[in-house]
């Protein structure tokens, strides 16, 4: 998009703040609250009007900086004034919260689409985030729903992020090395190919929900049948059903990156490697296995960042997880669980999803696979 | 020395290779020419065992090349092809030391042979650290040249090497090529489907057309010795010409003369053909100098030079 366009968007998103709701206060977490707008919070309005002008094109290089100062810190300012909302009713204050409404949202986004005009765009809308859950996880907003929700439960929702993690990685590095072997054979064996690949893909067109049902009628047999299966935690439900179901949706990005990565290596070099009289364990080891390495970490991203997004369904089954509060969330028709739940896998994926591209970036050009062929 | 006897190889029904014979002696340089299809890059491959042969034999110095482990048959023999297949992940100086790295070599060893090699490429030392995306395809090529002789193999297999590259980069690496092989006795097996690289780089031709050896005859005698119509074809009526890029005016032994003015500038390296491009634009004689010495050259001397290497080498 150009530039204009996205100053002229984010000039419409900012203008929201007058008249779309800026906040909610509700009673508590399940009734919807009252209303109130831009207008109740001060002179909050000034702050609006410079986000206004921000939008516009603006020569002085010091100003400029003051502006991108101003973007980034934008969200969290806007969040902080909502809190600022007096309270004329009588209220409990453990229970109590002020949400956010549609106005700071699309606020948000029209200060973050604004920085992206700027250069290096990506690393200061980072940054803004980064400011935000600083300034949650300090509590600068004690009154936000959110933020109620999380202090409420701080211990569990640790708990519950711990388990996350170590599930998606976990049942990722469970299906690294068998992924990676097959991806490997299917390049050697034609046939076998077929074989592999409609297994690993048969997996991913099989709804997960319907896997870990169908999962739970076996693992729980066996559970019940074999006392010390039962005590190394074989049931119907729980951390291992995940855990299955995870590893073999992990396999199908791993396995076809894998055979990618093996199949478009460069002939020349792999015949003047064998020419040269290295054994095929050498070839192996210092040719092929090298040049494949960052399109298997391809792989590897793309199933660890579905991992992240799989696991939610974890919850359904007791495993743990964000997906457990996500789910409660839902039970409790409370909205501000259900974010508490799924902000962190979103922020979670789209960190991973930075950092291993990062790396990607690395070996590839480490591995000079970056360039074109002289 | 390589011994090939009754070679065949069949791709499915296809007969790429069909009786094919050939001794290749140490120190010379055998081309295998022929059109798109022939055999000669299936020829050629079955040398190293990159390609298995279905019947006949092959001896590598009196060895049968089946009866030895065939990474070690391998290392005797230094591989260089169109596409060079430099290893990308690694620097100029690792992917010429890669064998000797396994093979443990001192480092100390391994740094003086790749400045060797780098020297006698005429590449500079500097390039020990760039990658091969940094390079040009002459000077990949040169690098390619360099790890094939690594470990100092008797015998290099060349499958159209310099194909790829623009015809003034191929000259000269050509020239280079052939006094590297030279001045190292090298045993070369050479494929090309260019007739004057044939005619540059090769003691003796090997014609093959459809999976045969059609005529094996050394340059020269090619220019009367024709035996298939196929042959008089693929050389084409100019041969004899080309055959002139062959030599130098030093190979001609002109005497100096003395009290003659210089009318061109060309020197004892030139080669015959441009010589005698330069005797058809003027009027003779061409009178040149090298070195301290004046030399006059005819249009006979270029004759007269080229009936005696084909009486010579008449095969």
């Amino acid at each position: 998009m150009k530039d204009g366009i996205r100053r002229g968007l984010s000039l419409i998103l900012f203008a929201t703040l007058f008249f779309l709701p800026i906040g909610f206060f509700k009673v508590n977490r399940v009734l919807n609250g009252s209303v109130f707008s831009l207008w109740e919070l001060g002179y909050a309005w000034m702050l609006v009007l410079f986000a206004l002008f921000s939008t516009f094109k603006i020569e002085f290089k010091w100003l400029r900086y003051l502006r991108t100062g101003f973007l980034i810190v934008l969200p969290s300012v806007l969040i902080y004034i909502s809190q600022r909302y007096v309270i004329t009713e009588i209220y409990d204050p453990n229970v109590a919260r002020i949400s956010l409404g549609p106005s700071i949202y699309l606020a948000i986004i029209g200060a973050w689409v604004l920085l992206s005009t700027e250069t290096k765009g990506t690393l200061k809308i980072t940054l803004s985030l980064l400011a935000l859950l600083v300034l949650f996880g300090l509590g600068m907003f004690p009154m936000l729903g959110l933020y109620k929700e999380y202090i409420n439960r701080q211990a569990s929702f640790f708990l519950e992020l711990q388990r996350h993690l170590s599930l998606a990685v976990s049942s990722l590095l469970f299906a690294l090395i068998p992924g990676i072997y097959l991806g490997y054979q299917s390049t050697r064996h034609p046939r076998l190919r077929e074989w592999i690949m409609g297994f690993v893909n048969g997996f991913q067109v099989a709804p997960t929900l319907s896997m870990l049902a169908l999962l739970m009628i076996p693992l729980a047999s066996l559970g019940q049948s074999f006392p010390f299966l039962r005590a190394w935690g074989v049931k119907g439900v729980g951390f291992l059903p995940a855990f299955i179901v995870l590893s073999l949706y992990a396999l199908l990005p791993i396995t076809s990156n894998t055979y990618t990565a093996f199949k478009q290596l460069d002939p020349s070099v792999m015949d003047s490697a064998k020419a040269l009289g290295m054994s095929s364990k050498q070839v192996f080891s210092k040719v092929s296995f090298p040049l494949a390495l960052p399109f298997i970490i391809t792989g590897v991203r793309i199933a660890f960042i579905q991992n992240i997004g799989n696991t939610i369904l974890a919850g359904l089954v007791g495993g743990g997880g964000m997906g457990s509060l996500i789910f409660l969330g839902l039970a409790q028709s409370a909205t501000d669980l259900i974010l508490l739940g799924s902000l962190p896998v979103v922020l979670m994926a789209m960190g991973f999803e930075v950092i291993l591209e990062f790396t990607e970036l690395r070996l590839k050009k480490k591995m000079g696979v970056l360039y074109d062929q002289a | 020395m390589i011994k090939l006897s009754q070679i065949r190889k069949l791709y499915d029904t296809q007969e790429a290779l069909c009786n094919v014979d050939l001794q290749i002696e140490d120190g010379e340089c055998v081309v295998l020419i022929g059109p798109s299809g022939c055999g000669k890059s299936s020829l050629l491959k079955s040398i190293n065992r990159m390609i298995d042969i279905d019947e006949g034999t092959i001896t590598f110095f009196n060895e049968d090349i089946q009866s030895m482990p065939v990474e070690q048959l391998r290392r005797k023999i230094g591989y260089c092809i169109q596409g060079v297949g430099l290893f990308p992940h690694m620097n100029v100086k690792e992917n010429i030391a890669i064998l000797l790295r396994i093979l443990k070599w001192k480092e100390a060893d391994i740094e003086r042979r790749v400045d060797e090699l780098l020297i006698m490429s005429e590449l500079p030392l500097s390039y020990k650290t760039k990658r091969p995306h940094e390079l040009s395809g002459g000077e990949a090529q040169r690098v390619g040249v360099c790890r094939a002789l690594a470990t100092d193999p008797p015998v290099l297999l060349m499958d159209e090497p310099f194909g790829a590259l623009d015809p003034m980069t191929r000259e000269k690496i050509q020239i280079a090529f052939r006094d590297i092989a030279q001045k190292l006795h090298k045993t070369v097996v050479f494929v090309t489907h260019d007739i004057e690289e044939a005619i540059l780089l090769g003691d003796r031709i090997a014609l093959m057309n459809e999976g045969q050896i059609v005529q094996l005859s050394t340059p020269e005698a090619l220019i009367q010795d024709q035996k298939e119509n196929f042959t008089k074809n693929f050389i084409g009526q100019d041969y004899p010409l080309m055959v002139l890029k062959r030599y130098r005016v030093r190979d001609l032994k002109l005497e100096p003369v003395s009290n003659l003015a210089v009318t061109h500038g060309i020197d004892l390296d030139t080669n015959l053909k441009e010589a005698l491009a330069l005797c058809i634009k003027q009027t003779e004689p061409v009178i040149f100098k090298d070195g301290p010495n004046t030399y006059a050259l005819l249009y006979s001397d270029i004759f007269s030079f080229i009936r005696g290497m084909q009486n010579e080498t008449a095969y």
